[in-house]
């Protein structure tokens, strides 16, 4: 076991259930470093947001065991635990200043003044907002006002810092901008981040780690590209990667690869599988227009629609009386209904999914 | 030992040894008590105990050593076993309980003569003598007792181990109980009580059935006597919620609906019911319509129409409470009329319909669940109101004025003054029942919020010209009325000399300057300081309750919410007669015997008013972002912090609402009070009344405009004096405690 530091956190067979039918969390069970940032991803509803607010204290756990640093705060509230909130609709309280909301915590935990101002200081400059501390939250922008609510939850030096959705009220201009100083400022103070989102493409980018969760149980964990090349479930090989999830038969498999039947078309997938029928993922960018002497394994696709978008040809196709999702990056030009072509596979990127 | 604990403590202690126990003859702020400290009615508890034979208060300092024994040795969760703190927790609430209910318990059990109940002097130990209402001591026992128990409850786990929320919820749990759910059970008992005090089903039963109730005859519908009250009392309800829905609608489609253009002045008019007594319209009536009113006598000395008393029955009552409440209606429908959303009929114009089909069929169907609101509110204004069929009624005898000649009459029949108030208490919930029933399934919420645009509709032709047709005199006549108890004030003698005159408010409020200083030698100076300091006392009650309760019902989570929520709105279904009849049967005999007191009505004021703090609380908290709480808490902030730093600066709105509230309408409350007045004690409305009652109509009329005077200006004081703070785009500013009356 490594080393339990002050944020390390740990999940041990939580449950949530607000006696409305089926638990929003059913059982989850993760542990996360110290100074990792690890993104709970999912679509809504997935119970990661529920997860999220279990960690903060909002929530308590029907059953299960949350360790934080190695201590057991599962019956502490919010008040009691060192770990502070990022909300989505960053919650600045408008009546007061942005010095007053940084100040806040510091205030009510009874620190003497002039450290607690000296504290506040601090936290302003690290986020680059010195000069505005006597301004409302309503005469921010929006960009200025998340900084301002991360401020606020890191100047009590927490343990852990959670983030709900931070991007989610950002113009999209702005979201990879706010999202790479998120990144660094984790980076920079090496604390420990959980990070709630929907967006596959904001979690990979900020990530050490991704849980990635459906219907209340963890789909799978890991880091983000092991996550998108190597998924395990056809659900996260959906979820993250847009993968078409195609059923195929495993005809035989020796200690490394297995032999594949998908259509007329045999296939040497990497990883064992039982024999019989399989669920085979592969991604839209797995094909490719064939190139003269290709030798790898053609399909022969029924174009269904498609359409051209700039950076390449998007289509979905008929193969072997399957529709398949397809990205075509070297293509030019869309292609009429109907219309039948060879694709080429590459069996590197193709897995055998559960 | 943490301040909260010592606080409480301190307060048993205090209550114990250093405040009389029994409630005084005189008021306690005047400290004569301390003059003579161990007096058999002044002494605290332990003289009691010592000194005057009160033996059955011992319990009292053994709990209090055994709380503090208890909470001096909190047990530490991090190093004692598992269950420790649970099993301590439990012993501190059960102390803190036994506490509280041992006060209560003792008080009920032993009366002036001993015990009040045959099986106790049977059981219990003998006593000697006996003991009168409770005072200051006990509320302050009972009150640190209830802190501990509060502080147990918190300490086993609940509410997230938050002590605020519950000590906030066992504190405003027994408040609303004691004096709201335990009067209305009182009711309920003198219903079934006989003459020789036993309790009998028979009793119940002879009260109920009988033809002064029930009767029934064809001529009642349009006025004739000869029926029940009862009959009479639904039927003048019905027609005065048909009346003010109607007419409030078409005044609401006026403003909202139409290019008429004095839309603010309109709007203004629905402040006038909330600062009015809701008799001002009965009187202006009798000015203009009543014997020597003045249409009368210009009839008489035109075309020699004898006047006649047509004003006095059921037309008369009906008229005025149309007058009175339609108001009342209006301000519900504006909101109503606003909800429908544009778009939801641009759709049904453009798919064909016309715009009286989309009316019909788009606009009604979506206002049904705020019509039957209102209505709702018309129906219960009309059995709850006393004022108007007082002075109007004659011989057409409703509930509350019944009930009222049952208590104050010569019949002086508790038995049937009881079943009344349940009778009328059933009609309002029954009401109630219904239009829940009724609009449970239809609650359309047509304001989405978001990017809702469009144009409202214009009206159908024949919707808008019915709108101004019956509108606009309609409101003609309303200025008229609230007019005439103006000028009513200004002349000598309605109907006979109309020289203008200030006599009347020098009468009632003149002052002399004399050898002592300033003397306020006017006859209604006295029930008018009486009235603004009991107002005065009473509004930050209701606003502290108020919020809290909203607080606790819109920021927490807990086992029978629901039912919390039920309490503490109750008193909004039950008729102000009915309140008053409850208070005096309740509050008469000791434990709590507080009737001709001023604390009386204070406590009437507060909880009557509490509903409308509640749901402007509700209201306001719905627009402040859960949060903001949840930030707050993960910042370290306890319960009371958050409530006290974050929740109540953005709440300063409805805070404001809810005094402004509290204080106007307990200005103008009639029916609850009329019997909990007493010559010390009178108010501004009884005094009115009983002028009126003398023909003295001079005098009443200035007395309502000068208390009309005194609302505006409060009004215009408190606003003035917070103003509003610029709070940012995103937190609309809590709207005001919506001002939904129910009639005095």
């Amino acid at each position: 076991m490594k080393d339990t530091k002050k944020g390390t956190l740990e999940f041990i067979n939580v449950v949530k259930d607000y006696g409305t039918g089926e638990p929003a969390v059913k059982g989850v069970s993760f542990r996360i470093e110290d100074g990792e940032l690890v993104t709970l991803l999912g679509p809504s509803g997935c119970g990661k947001t529920t997860t999220l607010r279990m960690v903060a204290g909002l929530e308590l756990p029907t059953k299960g065991q949350i360790l934080l640093g190695g201590r057991d705060v599962t019956a502490e509230s919010a008040s009691q635990r060192n770990v502070s909130l990022v909300f989505q609709s960053y919650a600045l309280f408008p009546h007061l200043s942005v010095e007053e909301n940084v100040g806040y915590g510091p205030m009510v935990q009874g620190m003497a003044k002039p450290q607690a101002a000296a504290k506040v200081a601090d936290a302003l400059k690290l986020i680059g907002l010195d000069g505005y501390e006597k301004r409302l939250p309503s005469e921010l922008s929006g960009g200025q006002q998340q900084r301002v609510a991360i401020a606020r939850a890191l100047v009590l030096e927490p343990a852990v810092l959670l983030f709900d959705e931070p991007l989610s009220n950002l113009d999209t201009k702005l979201r990879r901008h706010v999202r790479e100083e998120i990144r660094e400022l984790q980076q920079r103070l090496a604390i420990t981040c959980v990070y709630v989102t929907h967006d596959r493409e904001e979690a990979m980018a900020v990530s050490d780690h991704i849980i990635v969760m459906d219907k209340g149980h963890i789909a799978e964990a890991g880091s983000p590209s092991q996550l998108f090349f190597e998924p395990r479930t056809a659900f996260v090989a959906d979820f993250l990667s847009e993968a078409n999830v195609l059923d195929a038969t495993v005809m035989g498999a020796d200690s490394a690869s297995s032999r594949v039947q998908l259509g007329g078309t045999s296939l040497n997938v990497d990883g064992q599988a039982p024999l019989g029928a399989a669920k085979l993922g592969i991604r839209p960018d797995s094909f490719e227009l064939p190139t003269p002497g290709d030798v790898r394994p053609r399909v022969r696709a029924t174009i269904a629609k498609s359409a051209f978008v700039g950076k390449g040809v998007e289509l979905v196709a008929d193969i072997g009386g399957q529709s398949v999702f397809a990205y075509l990056p070297r293509a030019k030009t869309r292609y009429a209904p109907g219309t039948q072509l060879d694709l080429v596979i590459d069996e590197r990127e193709l897995r055998i999914l559960k | 030992m943490t301040g909260y604990r010592i606080i409480a403590l301190v307060l048993i202690a205090a209550g114990i040894t250093l405040v009389p126990w029994y409630a005084l003859q005189g008021s306690f702020f005047e400290f004569k008590w301390l003059a003579n400290f161990s007096g058999k009615d002044q002494a605290p508890a332990l003289l009691q105990i010592a000194n005057h034979g009160k033996s059955w208060l011992i319990l009292l300092p053994v709990l209090l050593l055994s709380a503090a024994g208890v909470l001096a040795k909190p047990v530490n969760a991090a190093t004692a076993e598992e269950g420790a703190v649970r099993t301590w927790a439990r012993m501190v609430v059960f102390l803190g309980a036994v506490g509280a209910l041992y006060v209560l318990a003792q008080g009920f059990a032993i009366g002036p003569r001993g015990y009040n109940f045959a099986f106790l002097t049977a059981t219990m130990p003998e006593i000697s003598g006996g003991q009168f209402g409770m005072g200051a001591g006990a509320l302050l026992v009972t009150f640190g007792f209830l802190m501990i128990c509060a502080d147990g409850i918190a300490s086993m786990g609940y509410f997230r181990g938050d002590r605020f929320v519950s000590c906030a919820l066992l504190m405003v749990t027994s408040l609303v109980v004691m004096f709201v759910f335990f009067p209305v059970v009182r009711v309920l008992y003198e219903g079934f009580v006989d003459a020789d005090r036993n309790l009998s089903l028979g009793a119940l039963w002879t009260r109920f059935a009988q033809p002064k109730l029930w009767a029934l005859s064809w001529s009642c519908l349009w006025g004739g006597s000869g029926c029940g009250v009862a009959w009479n009392t639904l039927w003048l309800a019905l027609l005065c919620a048909a009346g003010t829905t109607f007419l409030g609608l078409l005044l609401a489609l006026l403003v909202t609906r139409s290019n008429f253009r004095a839309k603010k002045a309109l709007r203004l008019l629905t402040v006038l019911p909330i600062i009015t007594p809701p008799f001002v319209v009965g009187l202006a009536l009798i000015l203009l319509f009543g014997r020597s009113g003045a249409v009368n006598d210009f009839l008489y000395w035109a075309f020699d129409i004898p006047p006649t008393r047509w004003i006095y029955g059921l037309p008369g009552v009906l008229l005025a409470q149309l007058f009175a409440f339609t108001p009342v209606a209006f301000l519900v429908l504006i909101g109503v009329v606003e909800g429908v959303s544009p778009q939801l009929e641009e759709a049904s114009q453009s798919l064909h319909a016309n715009r009286w089909q989309t009316f019909r069929n788009v606009t009604l169907p979506l206002m049904a669940p705020g019509l039957a609101n209102a209505f709702l509110v018309g129906f219960i204004e009309s059995i709850a109101d006393f004022g108007n069929p007082i002075l109007l009624g004659g011989g057409f005898g409703v509930m509350s004025t019944e009930i009222y000649f049952a208590i104050v009459g010569a019949q002086l029949d508790q038995g049937k003054a009881a079943v009344y108030s349940l009778i009328l208490l059933s009609f309002a919930l029954m009401a109630f029942w219904l239009q829940r029933r009724a609009t449970a399934k239809k609650n359309f919420v047509t304001v989405s919020g978001k990017g809702d645009t469009g144009l409202p509709s214009p009206l159908p032709d024949g919707v808008r010209r019915t709108a101004y047709i019956v509108g606009l005199p309609w409101l003609a006549l309303t200025v008229v009325l609230y007019g005439m108890s103006i000028v009513g004030a200004f002349v000598k003698t309605w109907g006979r000399d109309y020289t203008p005159t200030l006599e009347h408010f020098a009468k009632g409020f003149s002052i002399e300057q004399t050898v002592n200083g300033l003397q306020f030698t006017g006859a209604a100076w006295h029930s008018l300081f009486n009235t603004v300091q009991f107002a005065l006392v009473a509004a930050p009650l209701t606003a502290t309750i108020g919020i809290l309760s909203a607080y606790l019902i819109a920021r927490t989570t807990f086992k029978g919410q629901r039912v919390f929520e039920f309490l503490t709105l109750l008193s909004f279904a039950i008729p102000g007669t009915v309140i008053g009849v409850a208070y005096i049967f309740a509050f008469n005999v000791p434990p709590i015997e507080i009737t001709g007191t001023g604390l009386i009505i204070v406590l009437c004021f507060v909880f009557r008013n509490l509903p409308v703090g509640v749901r402007g609380g509700i209201a306001a908290f719905s627009q402040l972002d859960k949060s903001l709480d949840e930030a707050s808490t993960t910042l370290g902030a306890k319960g009371a912090t958050t409530f006290r730093r974050v929740l109540l600066p953005l709440l300063k709105p409805a805070v404001i609402g809810a005094l402004i509230y509290g204080f106007v309408r307990s200005m103008t409350t009639v029916s609850a009070i009329i019997f909990l007045v007493s010559g010390d004690t009178e108010l501004a409305t009884t005094y009115i009344l009983g002028r009126v009652g003398n023909g003295d109509y001079g005098v009443a009329i200035a007395y309502s405009a000068v208390l009309i005077l005194i609302m505006v200006v409060a009004i215009v004081f408190v606003q003035w004096l917070v103003g509003t703070r610029k709070l940012g785009r995103r937190t609309t500013q809590a709207p005001a405690a919506t001002p939904v009356v129910t009639a005095g």
